[in-house]
């Protein structure tokens, strides 16, 4: 049961912080500083030191107990989908934007942009 | 004729080379330089990645295919070209470090491919903003 939760917990942390990696520097000049100088570069590190998305690794080895995998199969992971959405749209470009490196260049470039046009800090 | 598509493959193989130096440490020279990466270079080059071919890997491809002779060659044309990459001492380097991270055939968290190295160029850039140049406060 403690799994069934900590799951649900894990997938909502994992799509606030993706949706703060994107859109968070529109709502405040504090965020969109905290993304650029705290939440982008540590993404990136654990990405080259871990090799692997932390919160997923986590997602995935949840799925310990038989009782979570029928909850599991309930409550679908809906950031799989949302990721599988996404990166189906850019599927033919070069380099696709929706994967998770691509998703933090689009973040930079929003909050930088957010920084200049919207809260004249640059 | 020969030797001038080779040169032509190593002229791309240098701008690229001097390309992804220029955006990582150009933010060093001067604060225009960090300022037009961040805000001009790199929106530019994501924008072109959206295309659906990639600009470089097809100007080499396309180079060695008008030079490969296939009845006498046995190498393919990626083999050529990574022949030809490896003259140079950073590419060399470049590969070393994306085979750590070349696992069953999935590369998404390499920190040198081209997503990986825009967004290094981002933090040192942004960084060189703040603590260099005292733009961002």
């Amino acid at each position: 049961m403690a799994n069934n939760s900590m799951f649900i917990i894990i997938m909502l942390l994992h799509f606030i912080v993706w949706f703060t990696v994107i859109f968070g520097a529109m709502f405040s000049s504090t965020l969109a500083k905290f993304n650029i100088f705290y939440l982008y570069p540590a993404t990136y590190l654990s990405y080259v030191v871990f090799n692997a998305c932390i919160l997923n690794v986590f997602e995935s080895n949840l799925s310990g107990d038989k009782e979570f995998n029928i909850v599991k199969e309930k409550i679908p992971n809906f950031n799989v989908s949302l990721y599988e959405f996404t990166t189906g749209l850019f599927n033919n470009c070069a380099q696709n934007p929706a994967s998770p490196m691509g998703m933090i260049i689009v973040g930079f470039i929003v909050s930088l942009y957010s920084l200049k046009y919207i809260w004249n800090e640059i | 004729m020969k030797e001038i598509y080779i040169f032509l493959l190593k002229l791309i193989i240098i701008i690229q080379m001097f390309g992804a130096l220029f955006i990582l440490f150009g933010g060093i020279k001067s604060v225009e330089y960090a300022k037009l990466n961040v805000m001009v270079i790199i929106p530019i080059i994501v924008l072109i990645n959206l295309l659906p071919i990639d600009f470089f890997e097809t100007s080499k491809k396309y180079i060695v295919s008008k030079y490969i002779d296939y009845s006498n060659d046995n190498k393919t044309a990626e083999e050529i070209i990574e022949e030809n990459s490896n003259t140079f001492i950073l590419p060399k380097i470049h590969k070393i470090i994306s085979n750590r991270y070349f696992v069953d055939n999935i590369n998404t968290f390499n920190p040198v491919t081209y997503q990986g190295i825009l967004v290094l160029a981002l933090i040192i850039n942004v960084y060189l903003l703040k603590y260099k140049w005292n733009l961002i406060k």
